[in-house]
């Protein structure tokens, strides 16, 4: 089996891969107030992801899905991590970043590209926030059982699957304007963010699996 | 390098790295919580310690004021009292009968007089009261640790030994200290025979982890039981092995 063919596939189950965390999110826990966002994302996310097969196989220019999923996952992420820890100075970056994204994507990504500078730096936010959110975590809390604790496993996720993403949408900025094997380093790139996008929803599946306990009696509030 | 080989090794060591970090994070995170647990046991350790202290304290105190007011009852009232007798017998009156009544009745005052002071004055470690000392002591290690405790005594109602009674107190206090301490128990039986005249003995036995006993060092509890027992001219048996618990026997000959 060659490179092209193993990679066909991770991109395809990547692409259905949020399914998994979806399905046991409705079986066990989508009534769960304070994990709306992680479910929002999830589900606009796979969404997205429909359409932008739906658009590919009708031959369009789905590049706008892209631009719309990094909107969304900029969004409904860093709600989330609102939702856990709200504070001025986040807000204000959540918007600043926010604002910038839309001006990269409006202004500077060129037609049939997927704004790789705006998602670069929304990935860079997200991961600061993820790696803010630890740090929080073990300055504050002190008695928290980590692998019963599901905003642990949803940040592990998040924080694995943006630092695979980071370099990829990094690269295809790259790809599209200084190399001359552009289809192969954007495969590539794809690869790398599909692989990431499958850990998450492994993660986040098994997270929910293994909290299902305390969601029973969820009144945690981190 | 090609950047095809550069974008899979930045984005795959970017994925590694975080999730070491993640790892890293468990590590320090138990580690911390670890540590939290322990302070948290040690504070709750010098609590019972403090609160066990106290009661003795208060038993010891209790048993101070009760020797005082028989002191006191002894030698203020009860001279009075005498003195009352003396100068009733020294009356002159034609009528007898009614003065008798008055000695008689400032006799028997003065007699219940005597023995209320001197139960008062027989202290904490005689007869009844040791057995309720002791009791007092247990109700308030169990109501302050998890420990349960088994207590069962025969005949200690009949022990007029104030030093029998202080050092078998004693020495209680220091098996129950060590296997606070020490043992990671949860469950202590202690029985106590005494026979007047006879023998008294005392044991104790506990589930926790145990000790080696062939080892000399076994620090300040035991070698402190080992002197009170001395000095009652009795004999200490020790038995333990390691996650057996411990059986501790003392054999007093009376």
């Amino acid at each position: 089996m060659d490179f092209f063919t193993i990679s066909g596939y991770i991109v395809r189950a990547s692409e259905y891969s949020d399914c998994l965390p979806i399905g046991i999110f409705i079986f066990f826990s989508f009534r769960i107030p304070q994990y709306k966002w992680v479910f929002i994302y999830l589900i606009t996310f796979q969404a997205l992801h429909f359409t932008s097969i739906y658009t590919g196989i009708q031959g369009e220019n789905n590049m706008w899905v892209y631009k719309l999923i990094g909107l969304v996952e900029l969004i409904s992420i860093s709600l989330w991590y609102l939702s856990r820890r709200s504070t001025t100075t986040l807000k204000f970056f959540f918007a600043l970043v926010i604002i910038v994204y839309l001006i990269l994507s409006y202004y500077f990504s060129p037609a049939g590209s997927i704004n790789s500078l705006g998602l670069s730096l929304s990935t860079l936010f997200l991961i600061s926030l993820s790696l803010a959110y630890f740090f929080w975590l073990y300055e504050t809390k002190e008695n928290v059982d980590l692998l019963l604790f599901f905003p642990f496993w949803v940040n592990s996720a998040f924080l694995i699957y943006l630092s695979s993403s980071f370099f990829a949408y990094l690269f295809s900025y790259e790809a599209l304007f200084n190399t001359p094997d552009v289809s192969n380093l954007l495969r590539y790139s794809w690869v790398l963010h599909s692989m990431g996008n499958i850990v998450k929803c492994v993660i986040l599946s098994v997270g929910l699996i293994v909290c299902k306990k305390s969601f029973a009696a969820s009144s945690d509030s981190v | 390098m090609s950047d095809s080989a550069l974008i899979v090794i930045l984005g795959t060591a970017g994925m590694l790295l975080m999730a070491v970090s993640i790892v890293i994070f468990v590590f320090l995170y138990q580690r911390k919580v670890t540590r939290k647990e322990l302070e948290l046991r040690k504070t709750q350790q010098m609590l019972n310690d403090l609160e066990i202290a106290a009661t003795y304290s208060f038993l010891e105190g209790q048993q101070k004021e009760q020797q005082r007011i028989a002191t006191d009852l002894h030698d203020s009232i009860g001279s009075q009292l005498g003195i009352i007798g003396l100068q009733l017998r020294g009356l002159s009156t034609a009528d007898k009968e009614p003065l008798m009544r008055i000695e008689a009745m400032v006799n028997d005052a003065l007699k219940d007089l005597r023995n209320i002071s001197h139960r008062l004055h027989r202290g904490l470690f005689r007869g009844a009261s040791l057995d309720q000392a002791i009791k007092q002591v247990l109700e308030t290690i169990t109501a302050s640790t998890e420990l349960v405790i088994h207590y069962q005594s025969h005949g200690l109602e009949q022990n007029d030994s104030e030093d029998l009674g202080r050092e078998l107190f004693r020495i209680i206090q220091e098996l129950l200290s060590n296997t606070i301490k020490h043992a990671e128990a949860s469950e202590v039986n202690i029985d106590i025979n005494y026979f007047k005249d006879e023998y008294c003995n005392l044991m104790f036995t506990d589930d926790g982890k145990g000790f080696d006993t062939s080892q000399k060092q076994h620090g300040l509890g035991l070698s402190s039981i080992q002197d009170r027992v001395d000095s009652l001219n009795g004999k200490l048996y020790v038995s333990s092995a390691s996650a057996k618990g411990t059986e501790t026997v003392i054999e007093i000959k009376l």
